[in-house]
């Protein structure tokens, strides 16, 4: 029964019932829960649940050292979960779901070539590159995107709490969006190594030698590879910063700043057995017919996807499609109201006075509460809080 | 006097609620003092005394997370949404461009003149069969051909081999760089992956060891053209078929003139007809490992059905192409193919810009580019029938 109510209100309850309701609520109801208090008598239900959260203030500290996340006022909490809460949900979907797709995108190549060199595990990358790529050549991007990346700001996820709601019912990470990442994977891999396959069938360079050889076919997927997967990570980031930017062309220098390094002829030199590659970058990629190889197989790869988000957003917004299409307009609108509270003069801002109270053993400082002293007496016509007996 | 009352203990609560210990509101007498004398000097009374108190409430507050703008997420950033002015016509000029260079490849390719002729000698018809036999060595076989039209010079000559899989592992390992680079050591103590490769019978070591070596393709061609009823030799060029940086940066000879003498205790690959001292005794540049048709066969192709560059028409008369005229091709059938189901071929190609003939690249830009328009318009239709009426 207490399920089918809006509220429920326990009072006069042991910091063991606290924690009871808590954890009744946890099981049958298989929810994650949240509880937020200020005293040593809440710190039993702050652990119980999945997120606690201690308010700092006249009870003491022990709430604040037993909880997840602490802050000073009760109404920080709307901050915390609609702002925060679900920025840091986007993020860790997005981050994750682009983890996966690059990744099969990464790996899959080997299963296609695989058919074409004998079934022999022949990698289609050169090995420093296999090395390299999840440590240097696109986990920077995608790191700055579970950091940073923000689909709307604070005001206008403060303004429409139903933004929240992805995040309860878990739609941007679920087995349906993991197969989805798994088939764009399988999809790109497709591209990135039948696209070069097809340009090296029987082709030979500018100048007659043969690039069909298999250090420059590695050299063209790899670098088609680095291309698409970080294009798409910069297409999936809504909130473009300096750092960002930064990353994902860094990202892209220090792939052909390495690449062209280990295939010179300097370190040929110091280990011979070591680098092989000596001469392939260069070789490669000062041929048109490769780089439009290259390009053709980047577009192939990003185009179907902005056309499908594309589709999908038109066709079936969601809350946050929506809002973001309207951005501008919301945000001027936020604007005059700010502009309309400034203007109306100076107003106490009502969530500061102290209405919230505390129990304890000791008698703390309810006699300011309970004598009026702590509340500015207002003898203008707003009513309200001026003198009200608080209830014990 | 309440409210001022009231202002302070606000100010130690929200003190307390870094959680930290009160420490915090404990003055450092030094730190005071410098503020004090600071604020002496530097400023008249009143600005001193309100610097003072600024100072004096940032170091109460040690505790305060930093206010940066990466810290509280308020970096400056451009948020773009793929709108449909963005989406639409972006899709209509990348089809439009792909289109453009699909055509030019196309018609590039079109242009590029290619014979092949299957010298294999499978069937009993083909004038090669004789040769075919694994049991006969040294064998000679002759194909005519036939040409209609000028074959437009400079001409590559190439020789083809299919279902042949350079691109397998193991095979692809087999090798010793360090041998190849001209490490005398080496030389009596070839790498473990050369194995079985690497000893011959009689343990003594091979140079150069490997299965890559040991396979090298050691068919000849000779061209001729039939003037006037008698045979006229086609001068063919050796020189420049392999990469540079193959000759001159990734394989060395070891040092020691004559070449010979470097190779005092080792033996030649088993299916070597001649040892790598020999493979071109007038040209000392040509010689050893740095010989042109070896560093040709050590560059591993990509795929199983592959061309490598054997030879350059380019001398005198025929700078500007073969004329049309019969050709006779005799070939001195070493390597057997047979066995694998294997083909070899000669291949007579000229080339453009882009390379050799290859009409998939120019094809497939022409899909991708025409697929980029049709969705283009798509895309408007759907956009057109769902254009949102204002919502909340």
């Amino acid at each position: 029964m207490a399920c089918e109510c809006e509220a429920v209100i326990c009072c006069r309850v042991t910091p063991k019932q606290k924690a009871n309701v808590v954890s009744l609520v946890k099981k049958y109801k298989k929810a994650v829960t949240l509880s937020i208090g200020d005293g040593a008598n809440d710190v039993n239900m702050i652990k119980t649940a999945d997120i606690g959260v201690g308010i700092s203030g006249q009870e003491g500290m022990q709430a604040v050292m037993s909880s997840d996340y602490a802050f000073a006022q009760f109404r920080y909490l709307q901050r915390l979960l609609l702002v925060h809460g679900r920025w840091s949900y986007i993020r860790m979907c997005k981050f994750l779901r682009f983890f996966f797709f690059k990744n099969f995108a990464f790996t899959l190549v080997h299963f296609w070539y695989s058919f074409f060199s004998g079934y022999s595990s022949q990698v289609a990358y050169e090995d420093w590159f296999i090395t390299l790529y999840n440590l240097a050549y696109s986990s920077l991007p995608v790191l700055l995107v579970g950091l940073l990346d923000q689909d709307l700001n604070d005001r206008l996820s403060l303004k429409f709490p139903k933004l929240y709601l992805p995040g309860q019912q878990g739609t941007l990470f679920n087995y349906k969006n993991f197969f989805i990442s798994l088939f764009h994977g399988i999809f790109v891999s497709l591209v990135i190594f039948f696209i070069p396959y097809g340009a090296f069938l029987q082709t030979m360079g500018q100048d007659g030698e043969a690039p069909s050889d298999y250090q420059s076919f590695v050299v063209v997927t790899a670098s088609s590879l680095v291309f698409t997967v970080n294009l798409q990570i910069s297409l999936d980031t809504s909130y473009w910063t300096f750092v960002s930017c930064f990353a994902v062309l860094g990202s892209i220098a220090i792939y052909f700043g390495i690449m062209f390094d280990i295939h010179s002829a300097g370190i040929h030199v110091i280990f011979p057995s070591v680098f092989t590659f000596t001469g392939a970058a260069s070789n490669a990629l000062r041929q048109p017919y490769l780089w439009l190889t290259i390009i053709l197989t980047v577009g192939l790869s990003l185009l179907p996807v902005v056309c499908i988000q594309f589709l999908h957003k038109t066709i079936w917004p969601s809350v946050g499609d929506k809002v973001q299409r309207n951005r501008r307009k919301y945000e001027m609108q936020l604007e005059e109201e700010e502009k309309k509270k400034k203007t109306s003069g100076f107003q106490r801002n009502r969530a500061s006075r102290r209405s919230a109270y505390a129990f304890s053993h000791t008698p703390g400082y309810a006699n300011l509460i309970s004598t009026g002293q702590s509340i500015r007496r207002r003898q203008t016509a707003h009513g309200g809080n001026a003198g009200r007996r608080p209830a014990l | 006097m309440y409210s001022m009352s009231m202002w302070n203990v606000g100010r130690g609560r929200k003190k307390k609620g870094r959680g930290m210990t009160g420490k915090g509101e404990l003055l450092h007498p030094g730190k005071d003092l410098s503020v004090l004398l600071t604020s002496l000097f530097l400023c008249s009374p009143v600005d001193c005394a309100i610097k003072a108190m600024v100072k004096h409430e940032q170091e109460e507050f040690p505790n305060r997370p930093d206010n940066t703008a990466f810290t509280q997420q308020r970096l400056p950033a451009w948020q773009p949404i793929l709108s449909a002015g963005i989406v639409i016509p972006g899709f209509v000029l990348i089809g439009l461009a792909f289109i453009g260079v699909g055509v030019g490849l196309f018609i590039t390719s079109r242009d590029v003149q290619v014979l092949e002729l299957d010298y294999t000698g499978a069937v009993a018809t083909d004038p090669c069969y004789k040769c075919s036999d694994p049991s006969i060595k040294n064998c000679e076989c002759t194909m005519e051909f036939h040409l209609d039209t000028l074959f437009k010079g400079p001409v590559f000559i190439y020789y083809g081999l299919t279902n042949y899989f350079q691109n397998q592992r193991k095979y692809g390992i087999s090798k010793d760089d360090n041998q190849l680079y001209g490490d005398l050591d080496t030389f009596k103590s070839p790498a473990s992956e050369c194995f079985p490769y690497g000893y011959d019978s009689k343990s003594k070591p091979i140079v150069p060891c490997g299965a890559l070596a040991n396979s090298m393709f050691n068919d000849t061609f000779r061209l001729y053209r039939m003037v006037n009823g008698s045979k006229k030799e086609v001068p063919l060029n050796g020189k420049g078929i392999a990469w540079w940086t193959d000759q001159n940066v990734k394989y060395r000879n070891p040092n020691e003139t004559p070449l010979i003498n470097a190779f005092n205790g080792t033996v030649k690959p088993i299916n070597w007809p001649k040892a790598a001292y020999e493979l071109d005794t007038t040209d000392v540049y040509n010689n050893g490992f740095i010989n042109q048709d070896f560093l040709v066969w050590m560059r591993r192709a990509a795929l199983p059905n592959f061309r490598k560059l054997y030879r350059r028409i380019t001398k005198d008369e025929y700078q500007a192409g073969l004329p049309a005229g019969n050709y006779s091709l005799e070939i001195s059938y070493n390597y057997h193919v047979l066995s694998f189901k294997g083909k070899k071929k000669l291949v007579l190609s000229n080339i453009s810009w882009m390379g050799g003939k290859n009409d998939f690249l120019g094809i497939a830009y022409l899909v991708v580019g025409s697929l980029c328009v049709i969705m283009s318009i798509v895309m408007l239709i759907v956009y057109a029938k769902f254009k949102f009426p204002e919502e909340d």
